[in-house]
């Protein structure tokens, strides 16, 4: 999954894969709950803006997330996330990063709308956001190949 | 837009906040030590305790813990009793044991040293930030880029860097602890960086000068120690609710409905006042690290984009109230800073306010510690916290009117008019006193007019500093300028510690009601200095004596250190130091010239004014044995008030000529004035008997200079000490007038150096001289009168009466009593049993009479009985009993019989006076 949303990072915001390549470090659940949680606090000796500059990055990811889990979930063993969840709190793995199933073309639409939805509620531009949903889409549909170093000389 | 810069006088002091957030510390542990002290108070001491509860001993020496402070002031001054008081605390279980204050402070301490250390650790965890290494940053650019800027920043020692993926902001933080830092880059900042490396720049620049303005430490230990008080609050906020319970004991002042209510009212208070303090100095910190980071070379534009002023109503209203609680200044202020740094050093109204609110609550808080003054006690505890108070708030009122005066161009006015600079201060202690909640016996204090005092305190004190550091400032340019301004603050360290000192030892009691004074007892007092002067005791004698009496007692007190000494230095520095400015050669010192002709016009003045006063005195005093010392005493308190009339006329049209420096131009005028004044005195004086219907004491001429020199050093101390704040606070009134345009300069004053120091060689002789006549009696009443043993306060009620009595009982009175009365039965029945040989009689009745004395002393040392007729039935029964005991050793001694028997006589009569005391007490026992 981490592969399928970088790759759609190069394409469509290219500026965001330094945030994409350090949250990679971290497991699933931990990016997802912190980018979930938003921006970061007023805190002292901070530079105290509140803006958030990027937006992609966490649309795409927690939307992703989502229905991978969803789809995950159902097609495996029909045990529900949360307890696999404690499961694995139990055993105190590391846990395996996400990959994306094989996904019929339904899903891929579904998966695509709940992007739209997720970025309507960020406050992502409409036009960013159908450009992120459709090189999403496209990703997913055209079988995986590994993706290598695209970052763009402009961010180097 | 131009570069700010900052001159190099003001650099290297750094933004002043340090010994703001030393104060908001001293606050939080002071407040932590009262919180302690009350549940300790609950939790170790009560069980040890008896009945009374670990007041037994104040009872006993006549406090009443439902009464006023005063009375129970003066039940501890008569005299013995506070030696009484000590042996009775003495012992076991008496003294509340210290040992869990210091265990709880300790541990407090030690909480928040290893929040300090954890903290950092804690926000670079795991799963929260990552390092900036190659996997963020595979070309190495990014990380070449920061460590530039490290070595753009000026630092020696480069931090680590980390990022924050998830923070979408545009920002940066830096943390850490002492020696190792992080500057942690947030996500939304790398994002930028691509379309806006001008604005990364900026940020990061931003947090390196933190880094370099040594934030980091202070404002992280400020926090631990403040989250490991927020755990400690809800303790102490459990008490006081836990006292509005009905049940609740209610005997004891401390513990009833509506101290445990202000109580909380105090404690949500002073966290209101730490988070707004603590807020304000964090953006003040901010604001310099946005002009750290621009003086390093940020571009100021990067701040451009944050500046949108909100436009609706509704919206501003919201910044306008949330303004004061943020830790970041919003981006228009950090806008403006950096278009004019000046606004940065412009003296803020509300530091300047919190610290005399901080102040007044740290010191008044240290001295009502119980712990603390039981062993050291109140006095040294008083000297002690306010030098300390005085030390801190001078410097972070003093650093704040630097930094501006520095950065005020010598042509332009201060942002802020220095007297409102005094004003928020003394508003900030009055405010501080009313929330100490130690005035107030009721909701309000008993004469709150007396809190004006308090107000004239801080105004003046702080109007001088502003006007003289800014004298300084334009005076010597530059570093040159260092040195007098650390001199003049100590000068206002040492102004302000004397006068703080007075006003916890002294002033607070005015505003609390007790009597500031009683012209009769002062008359008696001084009559025991200057004899015969009650018989001269008419007309407006006593009005004299009193005024006298509050003159020498305005800003000293016999329990203070600085004493009259202290304040005549401290008055002598206001306008002294000054003065000297009116050396400089550039011209922008305090205009001699100006100065030296008012003084003279005023000196006219006294000379006139002195004339009038000789002429009133020379029959006011029908002849008798009290004339001279009458005389002598209205003589001198009204040459000292007329004198210093005359000074504040003087100083008043010399500092209204002024435009900037108003105070110190009034002052040094005020000053020289009562030199001429003293002159002008010294030869009324010595040539008395010559000047006809102006003569006071004497009729006959001649010329006596040395009763005209000790009568003129004898005024000094009141004069050039309390009569120069007088002035001062009677400049106040020039304070509302509109500015005017500095006059012309006139010709200079020929000989300055000369002047100056004539009028400093005067000042210091004078102060040498009257050294030995400031060394006055003064008794510890306000009335002025020494207080006998008799003088017990009427208890508040007939149950606190008859605890004190139950308690003097208990803590030793019984045991006298019972000791007493055993030994001498002992003896009756050895000497009316026969036989009794010469050997029975040296053996056995000697030691016993030796032992009787020996109660007797120790009874006479114990506190008097508190109860005005059972006082003198024991009285009389000790002097009985010694008076027996004391024949008997002498008859044995002697061998004489007859002596013996009336010895055996005067033992048996003491059975009556024992018999008296005894049925006395017991209806307190039943």
């Amino acid at each position: 999954m981490r592969d399928v949303v970088r790759a759609v990072i190069a394409d469509v915001a290219p500026e965001e894969l330094p945030v994409v390549d350090a949250l990679r470090q971290f497991d699933d659940e931990t990016a997802v709950s912190r980018l979930g949680r938003g921006g970061a606090r007023r805190e002292p000796l901070g530079f105290g803006l509140e803006d958030a500059v990027y937006l992609v990055t966490p649309v795409l990811w927690i939307a992703l997330d989502q229905s991978v889990r969803k789809t995950a979930d159902r097609a495996v063993d029909g045990f529900p996330h949360s307890v696999r969840k404690l499961f694995r709190r139990a055993s105190r793995r590391r846990p395996e990063p996400l990959a994306v199933p094989e996904l019929t073309v339904h899903q891929v639409a579904d998966i695509r709308q709940r992007v739209l939805e997720l970025a309507a509620t960020s406050g992502l531009s409409p036009e960013r956001a159908e450009a992120l949903a459709d090189q999403l889409a496209v990703r997913l549909l055209i079988p995986v190949t590994p993706v290598e170093d695209e970052r763009p000389a402009s961010a180097e | 837009m131009t570069t700010p810069t900052i001159p190099a006088a003001g650099r290297g002091f750094g933004a002043g906040t340090t010994p703001r957030f030393l104060l908001l510390s001293a606050l939080v542990l002071i407040t932590a030590v009262r919180l302690f002290e009350r549940l300790n108070a609950v939790l170790f001491y009560a069980p040890s305790h008896d009945l009374l509860g670990g007041i037994g001993c104040y009872l006993a020496a006549g406090e009443d813990p439902a009464g006023d402070h005063v009375a129970n002031q003066q039940a501890l001054q008569r005299p013995g009793v506070r030696e009484a008081l000590e042996s009775c605390l003495d012992l076991p279980g008496q003294r509340d044991p210290v040992w869990p204050l210091v265990v709880e402070m300790g541990l407090l301490v030690v909480a928040a040293a290893v929040l300090y250390f954890v903290l950092p650790l804690w926000r670079s965890r795991p799963g929260r930030v990552v390092e900036l290494d190659e996997r963020i940053d595979p070309s190495g650019e990014l990380r070449e880029l920061v460590h530039g800027l490290v070595g753009v920043a000026g630092l020696t020692r480069p931090p680590r860097f980390v990022v924050d993926p998830a923070a979408r902001t545009p920002g940066a933080v830096v943390f850490g602890r002492w020696g190792r830092y992080t500057v942690c880059l947030h996500g939304g900042l790398l994002v930028r960086r691509v379309e806006d490396p001008l604005g990364f720049r900026a940020v990061v620049l931003h947090e390196l000068a933190h880094l370099r303005n040594r934030d980091v430490d202070i404002t992280y230990a400020t926090v631990a120690l403040w989250r490991v008080f927020l755990v400690v609050l809800p303790a102490g906020v459990l008490l006081s609710i836990a006292y509005l319970r009905p049940a609740a004991p209610s005997l004891f002042a401390a513990q009833n409905h509506r101290s445990s209510l202000q109580d909380l009212f105090a404690t949500a208070f002073l966290v209101v006042l730490v988070y707004l303090a603590r807020a304000e100095v964090l953006r003040v910190r901010e604001l310099h690290a946005d002009l750290g980071a621009v003086q390093s070379g940020a571009d100021p534009q990067a701040w451009h984009r944050d500046a949108r002023p909100p436009r609706r109503p509704a919206a501003r209203l919201l910044r306008w109230i949330s303004g004061p609680w943020r830790t970041h200044p919003d981006g228009t202020q950090r806008q403006l800073a950096l278009s004019d740094p000046t606004r940065v050093f412009a003296v803020p109204r509300l530091p300047v306010f919190f610290t005399g609110v901080t102040v007044l609550v740290v010191v008044g808080t240290a001295r009502s510690s119980q712990a603390v003054t039981q062993r050291v006690g109140i006095e040294p505890v008083t000297t002690a916290a306010s030098a300390l108070g005085a030390a801190l708030a001078t410097a972070v009122v003093g650093a704040v009117l630097w930094q501006s005066a520095v950065h005020t161009p010598a042509t332009s006015r201060p942002r802020a008019p220095a007297v409102r600079t005094g004003f928020w201060f003394g508003a900030g202690l009055v405010t501080g006193e009313l929330a100490l909640d130690r005035v107030t016996d009721g909701w309000l204090p008993e004469r709150p007019q007396f809190l004006l005092v308090l107000l004239l305190i801080g105004v003046v004190i702080m109007w001088w500093t502003a006007e003289h550091v800014d004298l300084w400032a334009h005076t010597r340019r530059g570093r040159r300028s260092r040195p007098a301004v650390l001199l003049t603050l100590t000068a206002t360290g040492l102004v302000f510690g004397t006068w703080f000192a007075w006003w916890q030892s002294e002033g607070q009691w005015w505003v609390q009601g007790r009597p500031i004074v009683d012209p009769q007892g002062v008359l008696r007092l001084y009559d025991t200095q200057l004899p015969g002067l009650l018989d001269a005791n008419s007309g407006p004698l006593a009005l004299t004596a009193a005024t006298n009496w509050v003159l020498g007692r305005l800003g000293t007190d016999q329990s203070v250190l600085p004493g009259a000494h202290g304040l005549l230095l401290a008055g002598a520095l206001l306008w002294l130091l000054p003065l000297t400015t009116a050396l400089s050669r550039n011209g922008t010192g305090l205009p001699l010239r100006r100065i030296v002709t008012c003084a003279a016009c005023g000196g006219l003045l006294a000379v006139a004014a002195l004339a009038v006063v000789r002429l009133l005195l020379h029959d006011a005093v029908a002849p008798g044995p009290g004339r001279p010392a009458a005389l002598l005493l209205h003589d001198s308190t009204w040459t000292v008030a007329v004198l210093t009339a005359a000074a504040a006329v003087a100083g008043g049209t010399a500092g209204a000529r002024s435009s900037r420096y108003r105070l110190p131009t009034g002052l040094a005028t005020a000053g020289i004035t009562m030199l001429s004044g003293q002159l002008a005195s010294f030869v009324l004086e010595s040539a008395d008997g010559c000047w006809g219907p102006f003569d006071v004491l004497t009729d006959s001429c001649g010329w006596r200079p040395g009763g005209g020199w000790s009568y003129v050093a004898g005024n000094t101390p009141e004069l050039l000490g309390p009569g120069i704040f007088l002035v001062a606070a009677a400049l106040l009134v020039l304070a509302g007038r509109r500015e005017r345009p500095e006059p012309p300069a006139q010709s200079t004053m020929p000989r300055p150096r000369l002047v100056v120091s004539v009028v400093a060689v005067t000042v210091v002789v004078l102060g040498a001289a009257s050294w030995k006549p400031a060394v006055r009696v003064s008794s510890p009443t306000a009335g002025g009168i020494a207080l006998t043993a008799a003088d017990l306060p009427v208890a508040s009620s007939p149950t606190i009466h008859r605890l004190r009595v139950l308690a003097w009982l208990k803590y030793g009175g019984q045991r006298l009593l019972d000791d007493i009365s055993g030994k001498q039965n002992t003896f009756t029945v050895l000497v009316t049993t026969p036989p009794l040989t010469y050997r029975d009689v040296v053996d056995r009745v000697r030691p016993l009479c030796l032992d009787i004395e020996r109660d007797v002393a120790a009874a006479r040392a114990y506190f008097p009985v508190p109860d005005d007729e059972a006082w003198r039935d024991w009285t009389a029964y000790l002097d009985d009993s010694a008076r027996a005991a004391v024949t008997c050793r002498q008859a044995v001694d002697a061998n004489d019989v007859a002596l013996f028997r009336s010895a055996g006589q005067q033992m048996q009569q003491t059975f009556f006076s024992h018999r008296k005391i005894y049925d006395r007490l017991q209806p307190f026992l039943r």
